[in-house]
């Protein structure tokens, strides 16, 4: 299955921004896209971003072990949202190197404990997460609560020019 | 002499070719505009194509169809098909969907394109293509001819090119869709009517269609746009910027952002 995240610019700008914001103690800062599915054929999972949701500054934990962890104001805010309006949640960070990001170890670990439970909301909406380098970017998909995430194989940033890279060759963003 | 066949076309800079070649084109219409733009993507190297028109071509294509044979009207031979015989003339690989019949009525395959051509008559086409095309977060190129008589003076010749990007203003704030438009075709039963087609004029705004495009893929040129409205004056064979730009309204407010993907049931 390809899995095609789409988002335009101004929501690609306005997590950057938000992201590269110093905060108080936590070392980076993380945020949410939501995303609606478009249909593309059946061998293909389009994601449409929505909107950008930045995390309070009141709703990080001052955890030194970690780079950013959030409270679970934080996470019911962004589930009751998607409950709402049924939009898939994708949590998003970044990396501060250039070249193809990885998720690192304490993500993973994470992620396989926060994403899954998204599925809670129920619905056919898929979530998962992005990271982003400073020039590409990586993602996972859970496509339902039991099974094992999948790769985003291709990310644009919907603009002129056009910022479109398939997974592989390392995303261009 | 050089073997690279994209040699001459190696100034779209490093990697243009590879996004060139990931990237999937859709074209509704393989008439007198969409035949001219699907030979030039194919000469230019895309590898992935959807491709849209009911029709077959009549005695009255051949002034303008490119890649039409006097045979074609006589074997009914589909638009798609001789759309598809010129791609896979200069790109044997290329990926090729076809769909004999109207977008709307099988409109899934649309979805997986990267950037979609719409050349189709009438005003009530072109808003159902920026329509699919915003809610897909797909950027949409626009292409139209027209001829206009005013005795006793010339005919005048002209057309447009309008880069329809998503989150930028769309075909209602720049004025080229408006209700009055809409409403006096659909007094017509939605005909849009039998507008005069000249080869050379839509090769203007299918050419110009295609460097818009390659320069989106690419960013080739540097240019930072979120929109494009192109007139062309075909009378004076000159294309330049439409007035009507410098005072086009931002934010769009007929496409939400967050009006995207495919329609759903909320609970309220």
């Amino acid at each position: 299955m390809l899995i095609h995240v789409k988002m335009t610019k101004s929501v690609y700008e306005r997590m950057r921004a938000d992201l590269k914001r110093p905060h108080d103690f936590a070392r980076e800062r993380v945020g949410f896209i939501f995303a609606r599915k478009g249909n593309a054929g059946q061998d293909t999972l389009l994601l449409l971003a929505t909107d950008y949701s930045p995390v309070p500054d009141a709703h990080y934990l001052d955890d030194p072990t970690v780079g950013a962890k959030i409270n679970s104001s934080a996470i019911r805010s962004v589930m009751e949202r998607a409950y709402s309006t049924k939009e898939c949640i994708l949590h998003v960070h970044t990396h501060g190197h250039h070249g193809a990001p990885r998720f690192s170890r304490v993500d993973r670990v994470e992620y396989n404990k926060m994403i899954p439970s998204f599925h809670n909301i129920g619905g056919d909406a898929v979530h998962g997460a992005l990271v982003f380098s400073r020039d590409s970017a990586a993602g996972l998909i859970w496509t339902s609560k039991h099974t094992s995430p999948r790769p985003v194989s291709k990310l644009t940033i919907v603009d002129y020019p056009m910022k479109m890279q398939t997974a592989g060759t390392g995303f261009y963003v | 002499m050089c073997d690279d066949r994209y040699d001459r076309q190696s100034f779209l800079g490093d990697g243009a070719q590879a996004k060139i070649e990931a990237c999937t084109a859709g074209i509704i219409g393989l008439g007198g505009g969409g035949s001219h733009i699907a030979q030039q993507l194919a000469h230019i190297g895309f590898q992935n194509y959807v491709l849209y028109d009911p029709d077959i071509p009549e005695d009255s294509n051949l002034n303008r169809l490119i890649s039409a044979k006097v045979r074609d009207v006589k074997n009914r031979t589909p638009k798609i098909q001789i759309a598809r015989r010129a791609i896979r003339g200069l790109q044997p690989n290329a990926k090729i969907q076809m769909i004999k019949g109207r977008w709307q009525e099988n409109p899934i395959p649309l979805g997986s394109c990267d950037i979609i051509f719409g050349c189709v008559d009438g005003y009530k086409g072109r808003q159902e293509l920026e329509v699919f095309s915003r809610r897909h977060l797909i950027p949409y190129i626009d292409i139209g001819i027209d001829v206009a008589k005013v005795d006793p003076q010339p005919p005048v010749l002209s057309g447009q090119v309008i880069a329809s990007i998503p989150g930028g203003p769309c075909m209602w704030c720049l004025g080229f869709l408006t209700e009055k438009k809409l409403a006096v075709e659909a007094n017509k039963y939605g005909d849009a009517g039998h507008n005069p087609q000249v080869v050379w004029a839509n090769g203007v705004v299918a050419s110009t269609a295609v460097g818009i495009a390659v320069d989106l893929i690419t960013g080739w040129t540097g240019a930072v746009h979120d929109v494009i409205y192109l007139s062309y004056e075909g009378n004076s064979g000159l294309v330049f910027p439409h007035k009507r730009l410098t005072a086009v309204q931002r934010p769009c407010p007929h496409y939400p952002v967050d009006q995207v993907g495919d329609p759903m049931f909320i609970n309220l």
